[in-house]
Formats: C-alpha cells, structure tokens, sequence
C-alpha cells in the first residue's frame, strides 16, 4: 500500500514537473542568455528604487519567474526587456501598497539601508554616500521614474507603460523628481551643472 | 535649439543618450552649457549611471542557471499546489462540515446531552468522593471528604459548563486547521 502510494507521488511529482517545464516559454539556454543581459540592470533597478537589497533579491527571482510563465508572440529582446521590467515594476508597486511607507534613511545614516552587510557600501565608493543620501531623500515613485529615464534610458511613452500612469503625468512626475534629486544634489554640495562641459 | 518650455527641451532624450554612454558630440556639449534643462538631465543622468556601474562592479547577483532552477522548483511547487487543491479543498470542507454538524447534534440533543451530563456528574462526583475518602483513610488524614457528594446537585451545571467549554474549544481547533490549511 505504501509502495503504491509512494508511486502515486511519484507520479505526481513527474507530471508536476514535466508541467512546470511547459509552463516556461524558454529553454535553459535561452534563459540564461537573457539573464545575462538583463540580470544586473533589473537588480540595480529594483535596489534603486526600493532602496533595499534583500527585497531587490526576492523581487528579482519573482520577476524573472513570472517572466518565465509568459508566452510571447515573438521573441523580441527589447520586448521581453521591457515586459520583465514591466513585472518588476508591478512588484515594486505591489510592495510599496503593502508596506505602505517606504521610509527615507536618516540624515546621517551615512546612506547604509541602501546596503547589504560587506556590499555595495557606499562608504567605500569615493563621492557616491552622497548620491545615495540623496536618493533615498526621493520618493520611491521618483527614484523608479528618475532610473528608468536616466539609466534604463526609457522613454515617456515606455515608462507610462511600465508605471500604468499617463504618458503626460509621467513628464510632469519626472520634471519634479529631476528638479527635487537636483535640488538635494545642490544641498550636499553637488553641482548638478557641470558634465558635457 | 533651447525649447521655449522652462521644464521641457527637445534635446533632452539626445542627451540622456550621450551621458549614458559618455560620447558626446561638440554640438551637444555645446548646447548642454546653454540649456539648463539638459544640464540638469545630463548631470543628473552622469551620477545615476556612475551608480549603476558600481553596481554593476559590486553586486553578486545570483547565477543564471541558479536561477533557471529556482524559477523550476517554484513552477512544480505551483504545480503540485494546483494539483493538490481539490483535495485542500475536501479536507477543509470536510473540517468545515464536521465542525457544523457537532454543532447540531449538540443542539438537536440538547436535553439529551444535558440529563447525561448530570447523570455523569452526580455518579462521578460519588466515585470520586469514595475513591478520596479512601485515599485519606489510608493516609490518615481524618477529612471527611463524604461531605463532597453534596455539591452533587450543582456539580451538574459544572459539568455541562465543561462539555459546553470542550465543544467550544472542539470547534475553535477545527476553525484553526481550516485557516491553518490556508
């Protein structure tokens, strides 16, 4: 009985299984091709913008699962960039209802939260304390909007996709945030003015 | 080429492009020093692409094919849940059922219940008072543990206290399982 039972699991188990590997729209080769190519900028995107590298690490496992279970009609690169940005960006949202306050560091906290224990210190990256503190002055909506135009290099249009705002609202959220990091840039003693020069 | 906006210019997105990739063209640096709004976006985008580049450096971000399997073993727990929730199901609706009809049984054999428990009450209340009286006499303790059997009478309203308590608690761990389940 327990022999039969046993193999009933097994059973189970292998059709589980051979249904989770249905379930993905890519092979392991694939896959890893793409994590390849997008796996430091989605962290960096998701640490940023949560301002937390333990959250940035679950979120990016769940993004990338997520992203895995969706079927794409054609397998455009910058597409499937965008739609697991899109999944982050879902998550990160899902995350800040939940906590409902994402809060800044302290002033003095020398921009620490922003970091795990033996990495990413900001302390032992010259100049870079002070960018962080200011980051983590922003609104988490602002960091996400301000890395998305300025690192991901997206534009209005690809981040009001992202962000389910309007294209319209996005311009003017942006101009905000830029005028604010700029403003706190300025405090810190950081003249944001003077690259192209 | 400055756009009459004071928060807007249509070289923004150019510029952006530039600072990220850091090859900018004489044209465009030229006009980055006569227009705020592209100063401030070039600035701004120099200082964040300088932190994700320290990222880039500094983050142990987990390996691909780490991840491949994680993302593999949380498709076939997914799996193996979907496979198993009709019988989650079962389980709690059967816990849910049972709960109900203990409920109505205690309620449909009320008087029943009731004179069983006072019968209990009153016959266990006699064992018990013999039993003691004759654990005190074998150690000599000279109580009268006889006058106990008087309480009798309202010891039944105890003991009906205690099985109505007993269901209670009954249907309080069955609701704990079915949310537990959840």
């Amino acid at each position: 009985m327990f022999k039969q039972a046993s193999l009933t699991q097994t059973g189970q188990l292998d059709s589980a299984i051979c249904a989770a590997a249905e379930a993905f729209h890519m092979d392991e080769q694939t896959f890893r091709a793409f994590y390849d190519a997008t796996g430091r900028a989605l962290w960096s995107y998701l640490y940023r913008a949560s301002g937390n590298a333990a959250l940035a690490d679950d979120l990016m496992q769940e993004s990338y699962y997520r992203f895995l279970r969706v079927r794409f009609s054609e397998p455009d690169p910058e597409y499937m960039k965008n739609y697991l940005f899109r999944i982050a960006t879902n998550l990160l949202r899902d995350q800040w209802r939940h906590t409902k306050v994402d809060p800044p560091a302290p002033a003095t906290d020398e921009g620490s939260q922003l970091a795990k224990p033996g990495e990413l210190a900001p302390d032992e990256r010259s100049g870079e304390s002070d960018v962080m503190r200011a980051m983590q002055d922003l609104k988490p909506r602002e960091r996400q909007l301000l890395w998305l135009a300025y690192v991901e290099g997206s534009s209005h249009r690809e981040i009001a996709q992202l962000s389910g705002l309007r294209e319209q609202s996005v311009r003017g959220l942006l101009f905000r945030a830029r005028a604010k990091f700029a403003k706190l840039l300025h405090r810190r003693g950081l003249a944001p003015n003077e690259v192209g020069r | 080429m400055t756009s009459w906006k004071p928060n807007a210019c249509e070289n923004e997105p150019r510029v952006v492009r530039c600072a990220r990739t850091g090859f900018w063209d004489s044209e465009l640096q030229q006009h980055v020093r006569e227009c705020r709004v592209c100063a401030e976006a070039a600035s701004i985008a120099r200082l964040l692409n300088d932190m994700r580049r320290a990222d880039d450096a500094a983050a142990r971000i987990p390996d691909s094919s780490l991840m491949w399997r994680k993302a593999q073993f949380l498709a076939t727990r997914d799996a193996s849940e979907r496979a198993t929730q009709p019988i989650s199901f079962v389980e709690r609706f059967a816990y849910a059922v049972a709960s109900v009809c203990l409920i109505a049984v205690c309620f449909w054999q009320w008087h029943a219940i009731r004179s069983w428990f006072a019968a209990l009450g009153g016959s266990g209340i006699k064992l018990g008072s013999a039993w003691m009286s004759d654990a005190f006499a074998h150690f000599a303790t000279g109580i009268d543990v006889s006058k106990l059997g008087t309480i009798s009478g309202s010891s039944s309203v105890v003991f009906l206290s205690c099985g109505v308590g007993l269901l209670a608690l009954c249907a309080f761990v069955a609701a704990y399982v079915v949310r537990a389940e959840d």
